[in-house]
């Protein structure tokens, strides 16, 4: 169905330069993200920092989820040529779920509790695709068996509270993926797992995105993980992006504040009797 | 973003209370701003405080004695001297209503002060403790909640004789219900709450933790509920008037004025339509600024 | 004579048991950490000597005194908790001052205001926090105040629910510092429930791994850092966290 890909890379699949969003708040506007600038073709970009840096504000501007009450600017913002500024609302939900698609943390909130699991795979299928109802149901079984649930004429038939967190969020990648989308942003998607599921996650997604050439924004908190998972990384201090570098070259980060987070974090491996506290410089707050 | 001392994104004022009051003051003060924000809050705001000034300063205000019969004014149009006319014993409907906005007031405020203490400690107790103090005073609380408000009032006025004061009894009998099954809801959620378990942890005894804890997370609802009540309660002390169960005549009370004005209706709409449009403007009027409450109050928001 | 000593903990809700025999000891001034997953019944355990669950069965003592299945009002002196949510453990609608005052007042000590004073100090908050609401700081400053509540009352011993999993990175690891340094200056013995191995690699001792709700394993933090872990689900565990073998998500899940 999907071979690797190995024409020449053409346009990246998602060009954004110089993003600034500003949101509406009672006490005037908010600039929560200034200056993002990136493109994504077919790999694994991560957009890392702590709260309030902005990383889910970028993830969600691109499927343009934002209140109409928050300002989007850029001088590009495109998805395959396709200007995401001024596109309409039909050619948005044309895109979204369909070519560009979004994976949230917790599938406790992002599964409707009501509705069984396979049927919702199968609906976000027949959202795109005029096919009937059988034919969805059969995809939907083939994508539960391609995020590796051992039994998914089973599963197809349970309620989100019935599956465990990693389950329900391999579900979750069936659902987005299902429509064969080209890009896959995923907000922080292993966060609420326990670790030793989050690897069987991390896994399964890696292998969908490489299989099907997909472009993946990966936006977590957690420096070591994107390390070892993605191929380049966008850190993100207060809406700004203050490196962007290759995964494998985190550890010999430049920038303070990147450092400082590396230093920050407590390892099995490199115990010290303090741990550095990183010190925010107000340089960095410099446009 | 954050630098290690200052605050977080949503505060407006950089001025850091220095005393208990002042944090109290600074909280009630953008409390009230927020609620002012909303012009229909603001709308309702506005009819009610008109309402007790005009209860405070009715006998500056009221032109004629209310009580005052003269049959020989009896049943005129509203003019420059009666503006809202006489009613079939010549006397001043708009004196009768500014003083009957005081019986109105009265009966609110009692009901109210009776209605919100007891529904509270009933509905967080039960909610707080479980068990058969939950069912104890849930059963009690059905028992109440099944009969229509109207209908117990009326069995209770029966009861206890017509008046004000009985027609006030009665109506809070009602009325409580409703107050403490919100009361217990939130309780049932807030108990499991960690500072409730922090407080337990530090040796609070249950009333300490009801009263300190779980009493002002609940005052959000039972404020907002209270405030919607009035209106209701405006309502059925109306009716019970309208039956002659309330304030006995000759007392000027909103509701007994649209029933004895009833047979003169046709005619002269005035009798009835002023204390209706009296009554309509106060319930509507609390009920605007019990959803302006709600909206500032909602925790959610916060 | 051990701070902390558990001995076959048992508890069920119902049909469904949560804790089976569990055991452990902690000595004065030692930091205990309880790892496991979720599901693994590590929460449960804490809650349990917190008082919070009373139909345990087992015995459980804390500074010699065994623990009841009722609150007990000298307990609060010896033992107290923080916990996980940095913006849930404490009360919206109280000031910091209220917040810290309260279990002075619960127990007749006066000198409020030094005592105060002395224990946000003794956080890193200055007293301009005191008037403060919650909702007026940020995650670390909460958390720090909540860790001021639970020292007010000078207990010896801190059971800690995940204090720093709700926190960013950095602030994380100012809060860690603090609990290093609290500890080393007032001798206190902590029983710290987390999920991330390098926490437990920062502030603790020994720790028993729970799977299930059983104790599978009790170490000391060296011996975990040096992969000397006995029992195959908590060698799991530390790959897991470095990262270093893919497969291991799979075995583990089965």
């Amino acid at each position: 169905m999907h071979s690797p890909v190995s024409e020449p890379p053409l346009r990246p699949k998602l060009q954004v330069d110089d993003l600034h969003i500003r949101f509406a708040t009672p006490d005037g506007p908010m600039h929560a993200v200034r200056g993002v600038s990136f493109n994504l073709s077919r790999e694994k970009l991560a957009i890392v920092g702590e709260s309030g840096s902005g990383k889910s504000t970028v993830g969600r501007a691109l499927l343009k989820l934002h209140p109409h009450s928050a300002r989007v600017e850029a001088r590009t913002l495109a998805f395959d040529g396709i200007d995401l500024l001024t596109a309409s609302p039909w050619t948005m939900q044309a895109l979204r779920g369909k070519r560009m698609s979004m994976i949230m943390q917790d599938p406790k909130y992002s599964l409707n509790p009501v509705v069984r699991v396979g049927q919702q795979i199968a609906e976000a299928y027949l959202a795109h695709h005029d096919v009937p109802r059988a034919e969805a149901r059969e995809r939907a079984l083939a994508m539960l068996e391609s995020v590796r649930i051992r039994d998914p004429q089973r599963v197809f038939d349970l309620y989100p509270h019935e599956v465990s967190g990693g389950m329900g969020q391999r579900i979750m990648i069936a659902m987005m993926l299902i429509t064969e989308p080209e890009v896959l942003i995923a907000d922080e998607p292993t966060s609420a797992l326990d670790v030793s599921v989050r690897l069987q996650v991390l896994d399964v997604l890696g292998e969908l995105v490489r299989e099907r050439g997909l472009g993946l924004i990966f936006i977590s908190h957690d420096l070591n993980l994107v390390r070892h998972f993605c191929d380049r990384a966008l850190v993100m201090y207060a809406g700004r992006v203050v490196e962007s570098l290759a995964a494998t070259d985190l550890d010999r980060a430049e920038h303070p504040y990147t450092r400082g987070l590396l230093g920050a974090m407590p390892s099995l491996d490199h115990r010290r009797a303090r741990l550095p506290v990183l010190r925010r410089d107000p340089a960095w707050l410099a446009d | 973003m954050m630098a290690s001392t200052t605050t977080t994104t949503t505060t407006t004022s950089s001025r850091m209370p220095d005393s208990a009051a002042e944090a109290v003051l600074l909280n009630l003060r953008q409390g009230l701003r927020r609620l002012l924000r909303n012009p229909m809050t603001v709308a309702g705001v506005l009819v009610i405080a008109v309402l007790l000034l005009v209860a405070l300063l009715a006998p500056w205000i009221a032109a004629y004695d209310p009580l005052e019969q003269n049959l020989k004014q009896a049943l005129r149009a509203p003019s420059h001297a009666n503006w809202f006319g006489t009613d079939e014993y010549g006397r001043d409907i708009f004196s009768r209503l500014v003083h009957g906005s005081r019986i109105s007031l009265y009966i609110i405020a009692l009901v109210t002060v009776i209605v919100g203490p007891v529904g509270l400690a009933v509905g967080s107790m039960a909610g707080y403790f479980g068990g058969w103090v939950d069912n104890l005073f849930m059963r009690i609380t059905d028992i109440f909640i099944s009969f229509p408000g109207l209908v117990l009032a009326l069995a209770f006025v029966a009861a206890l004789g017509p008046g004000l004061d009985h027609a006030v009894i009665a109506i809070a009998l009602t009325a409580w219900p409703p107050i403490a099954r919100l009361a217990r809801a939130e309780a049932l959620s807030l108990r499991h709450a960690d500072y409730v378990v922090a407080a337990q942890l530090q040796g609070a005894s249950s009333a300490r933790i009801l009263v300190r804890c779980i009493a002002p997370m609940l005052m959000s609802s039972v404020v907002v509920r209270l405030t919607m009540n009035m209106a209701n309660v405006l309502l059925i002390a109306a009716g019970l008037g309208f039956l002659g169960l309330g304030a006995q005549p000759p007392a000027p009370e909103w509701g007994a004025m649209i029933s004895s004005g009833r047979r003169y209706m046709i005619e002269c709409w005035w009798l009835v339509a002023a204390p209706g449009m009296a009554i309509m403007l106060v319930s509507l009027a609390f009920n605007l600024i019990g959803d302006g409450l709600r909206d500032i109050l909602d925790p959610r928001s916060e | 004579m051990a701070m902390i000593q558990v001995n076959a903990l048992n508890l069920a809700f119902g049909a469904n048991r949560v804790l089976h025999d569990v055991s452990l000891q902690v000595q004065p001034g030692e930091s205990f950490g309880l790892v496991g997953e979720s599901g693994s019944g590590k929460t449960t355990v804490l809650r349990c000597l917190a008082g919070q669950f009373t139909h345990w069965t087992g015995n459980a003592e804390i500074a010699g005194h065994a623990l009841g299945h009722k609150r007990d009002r000298a307990r609060c002196r010896e033992v107290q908790m923080v916990f996980q949510d940095p913006y849930g453990s404490l009360h919206p609608r109280h000031t910091i001052h209220t917040a810290l005052a309260e279990p002075l007042r619960i127990h007749g000590i006066g000198d409020q205001r030094e005592r105060i004073d002395g224990i946000l100090g003794k956080v890193g908050l200055n007293s301009d926090f005191r008037f403060r609401y919650p909702h007026q700081l940020s995650g670390g400053q909460r958390q720090r105040v909540a860790i001021a509540r639970a020292l007010i009352l000078e207990p010896r011993v801190l059971l800690l629910d995940e204090p720093t999993s709700a926190l960013d990175v950095s602030v994380q690891a100012e809060i860690l510092n603090l609990l290093v340094d609290l500890r080393e200056r007032d001798g206190l013995t902590y029983l710290m429930v987390t999920h991330d191995l390098g926490v437990v690699a920062h502030l603790c001792d020994r720790l028993a791994v729970m799977q299930q709700g059983r104790i599978v394993e009790t170490l000391s933090t060296d011996a975990l850092c040096r992969s000397e872990a006995r029992h195959a689900y908590t060698q799991m565990l530390v790959d897991a966290t470095r990262h270093r073998d893919r497969e291991v998500g799979e075995e583990a899940v089965a």
